[in-house]
């Protein structure tokens, strides 16, 4: 991206009137938001919520069940450890976790014949899919580890390795995803798009700058943060963003200690930070797209290994008699 | 896409490689599907093979498939013995698999396995030491076949002599050498107390002897010092405790020592040696002398007990045939066996002879007061108790000395006569005290309260006392009844209650009012002359009838008619009277209901008997003389022209206000 380009703004008038426009708010999303709803809105995306629901029933499983101690015993005597017939793998806790951790892991399969299979808009936008696929993508395996009872043995153990490779695949999946930018409906934005939006920002900078010395600064530090040259690394697509973070907030360090009212303080922020993040995304948007096609080559084959592997051990068990509430 | 290519290349290769792995044995095939390596035991079960060797297709791990090889734990299970006896649930629930090679199949913890409960044996005094350490009892893999008999562990230096049932001597809390402390002799046929106590165990089971030891008799063990005839009677000298017998129970000889025997020391009695244990004892006289001199052939037990010769509980009743009750009891014997020694006399010189005394009459002892005039038998009235006359009945007129006689005292009628010198001088020669003084008869004349006079009731005479009232009272009456005491009085009425009199019986009866008035009201106490002469009495015959002789009149003498004319006994209050005088047409209507009052006033002023104040009973008849003329004498003094008592009613509706009038018509009865 061009630094002249940019200058080469429409005026303040004309920027204004594809802000209410749908694509807006969508692009806006990673922008650090107003501080008082960052936490309603950590509830609200699949990863968060998978969080804090894993990490209260971790908390019951290991306090409130007790879990701690017996999941600590020594393998070779925890057969007779106090908890053992209720957190036993095929015990009515270990069990149920398993039976339920599977079943949540089986929620991704659904998500993924709704984007390959079910192209109707019925069926729930794309992103709302998304988000329940990483609920249950999180929260299953860990309530699959419980059932496991941190004993991994033979073919099954190898499905669960499996199904971890794939948990840390999805999150490195997760954040290629967020680095394409996408409307609120989850559908990608097209190059024009964000090249429009971007220019519909500097507008909003000239205007909150007053064309003074912020301006100048804000300008520089988005000479800085975007690549030299072409090149484009993976290890700069991946880990890039941070040193990012890191300048726009020094800059707003800088804002903030400046003589700008509060109001304006804030609003400069914001424009500054989410055009950097939009310059930067669409300079890296070619090689994001490309690593993410990649991404899904290795998240994928996994899933079949431990769909087999769960469906074997899932027979066996039953063929065996440990079936559920025959505790 | 050469991502793409090179992504799918690494999977297939990944898999592959675990496929070969797998690949390489059938045990290994297992391991991939085995929940985890088998325990050492059960390493020969490893293999995809042996699965269901263990598990049962849809039945888990069922008991049945562990029992197929542990044959010997389902034959102690069929029989109900070891730790396996109650075991119902699977077999899984205490052995747990597939949790390594160094997995834990059988979990036991020795500190928490309750030893007595589970096999009946606790583990308890000297055996606790060995409850962390089994193989100290337990030599075998199955703990089942150790017995819970001594034997089985320890060695019998008995020899089996004393049976199987060790426990009767050996307690697990002591080691077996302290059985000599520990033992409880009391088990035994022959328990050890006193000095047996501390005799040393081999003592008496010489040899190490523990059964058949003789001790039947003290002589099994002990030698005696006694001739034959005591020897085998160790314990009626000797206790348990000590082979001396100071504190020698005499009782159990035939002499117990009672009461001043138990005083005397032994060697008073037993001055033979000891071995000769058995003095005679058969009579008194062996020890004692007898004061009697022979006079007394009965046994001294007869009148003496071991309490001390003297003050001995002689039953005087059988001995003699004369009971010593009340009077006679508690007396010296020499107070009437004269003859014999008094005390302090020694024993030698003493001479007791008790006999020689008559019972057969009071005077053989007894001097008599009456001088025979009441004859011989003292017992008609005395009592051994005391001479005093407490209970005597007269056995004639018994209804005389009823009442307020039964309460009088002997002398109040038999009187004594004054004390004669010879008198005074018997009754101190020997009789006893007999009754004085004499308490004035109560009713009969003025009571005497100066001191009684001291006379010997003893002297009065008995015979012949008159039973006349008169003979002990006076008539208070003077002579105005002339009929019998009894007709009024009676020994029952007290204070000489007139309980036989009615007025019925005088010519004015009591009626109405009259009945509840005191006599006193009537008959006075009157000074002058009576039929016995002049003097003070109530006047009981000779009261005036009539009324005004008690009445007042208060009418003033307006009424010449006799009082029962109006009047009746009951109430003055005159109840019902017919008008005989006066207007006839007066008494009709409002008139006849008009109470007396409403006409006939309280009025004061000049009456026949005098001035004073009394309902007037003379009225004029005229209208106006109750009622106001309410017309002021514009229509005259004829009221009946216009009015009549009854109906007024009607005479109201007539009547209207004249014009001009200022004067209220007013109500006829109670004016204007």
């Amino acid at each position: 991206m061009d630094h002249a380009r940019i200058l080469d703004m429409p005026s303040p008038s004309e920027r204004r009137m594809p802000s209410g426009s749908s694509l807006s708010p969508a692009v806006q999303r990673p922008a650090p938001a107003a501080a008082p709803l960052r936490g309603i809105r950590f509830l609200t995306n699949g990863v968060g919520l998978a969080t804090l629901v894993s990490l209260a029933i971790t908390a019951w499983i290991l306090f409130g069940l007790g879990g701690w101690a017996y999941y600590t015993t020594p393998l070779g005597v925890r057969g007779y450890a106090q908890l053992h017939p209720l957190l036993r793998p095929s015990g009515p806790v270990g069990q149920t976790l398993g039976v339920i951790g599977a079943a949540l892991m089986l929620v991704p399969f659904l998500y993924m014949m709704r984007k390959r299979l079910v192209k109707s808009p019925w069926a729930g936008s794309l992103r709302i899919w998304l988000e329940v696929h990483l609920f249950c993508g999180i929260v299953g395996p860990v309530l699959v580890t419980f059932h496991s009872s941190f004993k991994f043995n033979g073919l099954v153990s190898a499905a669960y390795w499996a199904m971890v490779v794939v948990v840390a695949s999805g999150f490195i999946g997760r954040y290629l995803y967020v680095r394409i930018p996408r409307t609120l409906r989850g559908t990608e934005l097209s190059h024009a798009e964000l090249d429009e939006r971007a220019n519909e920002l500097l507008g909003e900078l000239v205007e909150k700058t007053g064309k003074g010395p912020w301006l100048e600064k804000a300008l520089e530090l988005e000479w800085a943060v975007l690549p030299k040259g072409g090149r484009r690394s993976l290890v700069s697509l991946l880990f890039g963003e941070i040193a990012l973070r890191w300048r726009v907030r020094a800059f707003a360090r800088q804002i903030r200690q400046s003589g700008l009212a509060a109001g304006e303080q804030r609003a400069l922020i914001q424009v500054m930070t989410e055009r950097a993040l939009i310059l930067r995304r669409l300079a890296y948007l070619q090689k994001t797209k490309a690593v993410f096609a990649l991404w899904h080559v290795f998240h994928l084959p996994l899933v079949y290994l431990l769909l087999g592997i769960v469906i074997l051990h899932v027979g066996l068990a039953l063929y065996l008699g440990y079936v559920p509430f025959r505790w | 896409m050469g991502g793409w290519r090179r992504a799918v290349w690494v999977m297939g290769m990944t898999l592959l490689c675990g496929a070969g792995f797998a690949g390489r044995a059938e045990a290994q095939l297992g391991a991939l599907i085995s929940p985890g390596p088998l325990s050492k035991a059960h390493s020969a079960l490893e293999g995809l093979k042996n699965c269901e060797r263990c598990h049962e297709r849809g039945n888990r791990v069922s008991a049945s498939r562990c029992l197929t090889c542990h044959a010997p734990i389902a034959e102690r299970m069929a029989k109900k013995v070891g730790v396996h006896r109650a075991v119902t649930n699977d077999c899984v629930t205490c052995h747990v698999e597939h949790a390594g090679v160094d997995g834990e199949l059988r979990p036991f913890d020795p500190g928490k396995f309750d030893h007595a409960r589970q096999t009946g044996f606790a583990l308890d005094g000297k055996h606790a030491a060995g409850a962390a350490n089994c193989a100290l009892c337990h030599k075998t893999r199955s703990f089942v076949t150790a017995s819970a008999a001594c034997a089985s562990c320890h060695t019998d230096v008995h020899k089996g002599a004393l049976g199987k049932t060790c426990e009767r001597c050996h307690s697990t809390k002591a080691s077996f050498k302290a059985v000599s402390t520990t033992f409880d002799h009391r088990t035994t046929a022959f328990p050890l107390a006193g000095a047996h106590r501390s005799v040393a165990c081999a003592r008496c089971h010489v040899t190490s002897t523990f059964k058949g030891v003789k001790f039947a008799s003290c002589t099994n063990c002990h030698k005696t010092p006694h001739p034959p005839a005591v020897s085998n009677a160790c314990t009626t000298c000797h206790t348990n405790d000590t082979w001396k017998t100071r504190r020698f129970d005499h009782d159990r000889t035939a002499f117990p020592l009672v009461a001043r025997h138990a005083l005397v020391e032994c060697a008073a009695c037993h001055r033979e040696p000891a071995a000769k244990v058995k003095p005679a004892s058969s009579t008194c006289a062996t020890c004692h002398a007898d004061p009697h001199r022979g006079t007394f052939r009965q046994d001294c037990k007869v009148c003496h007990n071991e309490k001390g010769f003297s003050g001995a509980p002689f039953d005087h009743a059988a001995g003699t045939g004369f009971a010593l009750t009340e009077g006679h009891a508690g007396r010296e014997c020499r107070s009437c066996h004269k003859t014999i020694t008094a005390a302090g006399v020694p024993l030698a010189k003493k001479m007791l002879d008790y006999r020689g005394l008559g019972t057969s009459t009071c005077a053989t002892c007894h001097v008599d007061p009456h001088r025979g005039q009441l004859g011989a038998t003292c017992a008609t009235c005395h009592t051994t108790r005391d001479f005093r006359v407490s209970t005597f009945a007269h056995p004639r007129f018994p209804e005389l000395f009823g009442g307020q006689h039964a309460a009088l005292r002997c002398e109040a009628c038999h009187k004594p006569p004054a004390p004669s010198p010879s008198m005074a001088a018997s009754a101190r020669a020997g009789a006893p005290p007999a009754r004085t003084g004499t308490p004035p008869a109560r009713g009969a004349g003025p009571p005497d309260r100066s001191p009684a006079p001291q006379v010997l009731l003893s002297a009065a005479k008995f015979a012949g006392t008159p039973t006349a009232c008169a003979s002990c009272h006076a008539d208070v009456h003077l002579g105005q009844v002339r009929g019998t005491c009894e007709s009024c009085h009676s020994v029952g009425g007290a204070k000489f209650a007139v309980v036989g009199f009615s007025h019925d019986r005088a010519r004015f009866r009591l009626t109405g009012a009259h009945a509840s008035v005191a006599c006193a009201n009537c008959h006075r106490r009157e000074t002058g002359a009576f039929p016995a002469g002049s003097g003070t009495a109530t006047r009981l015959t000779g009261v005036r009838t009539e009324c005004r002789s008690c009445h007042a009149d208060v009418h003033l003498g307006q009424v010449a008619a006799s009082c029962e004319t109006c009047h009746a006994t009951d109430t003055f209050r005159v109840s019902r009277y017919t008008h005989r005088g006066g207007p006839r047409d007066f008494f009709v209507g409002r008139h006849v209901r008009a109470a007396c009052s409403a006409c006939h006033k309280p009025a004061t002023g000049q009456f026949p008997a005098g001035k004073g104040t009394a309902v007037r009973f003379a009225i004029p008849a005229t209208c106006v003389s109750c009622h106001t003329d309410v017309h002021n004498g514009t229509l005259g003094q004829d009221c009946a022209r216009c009015h009549r008592p009854e109906p007024l009613q009607s005479a109201h509706a007539a009547l209207r206000r004249l014009p001009g009038s200022t004067v209220r018509p007013s109500h006829p009865r109670i004016g204007s």
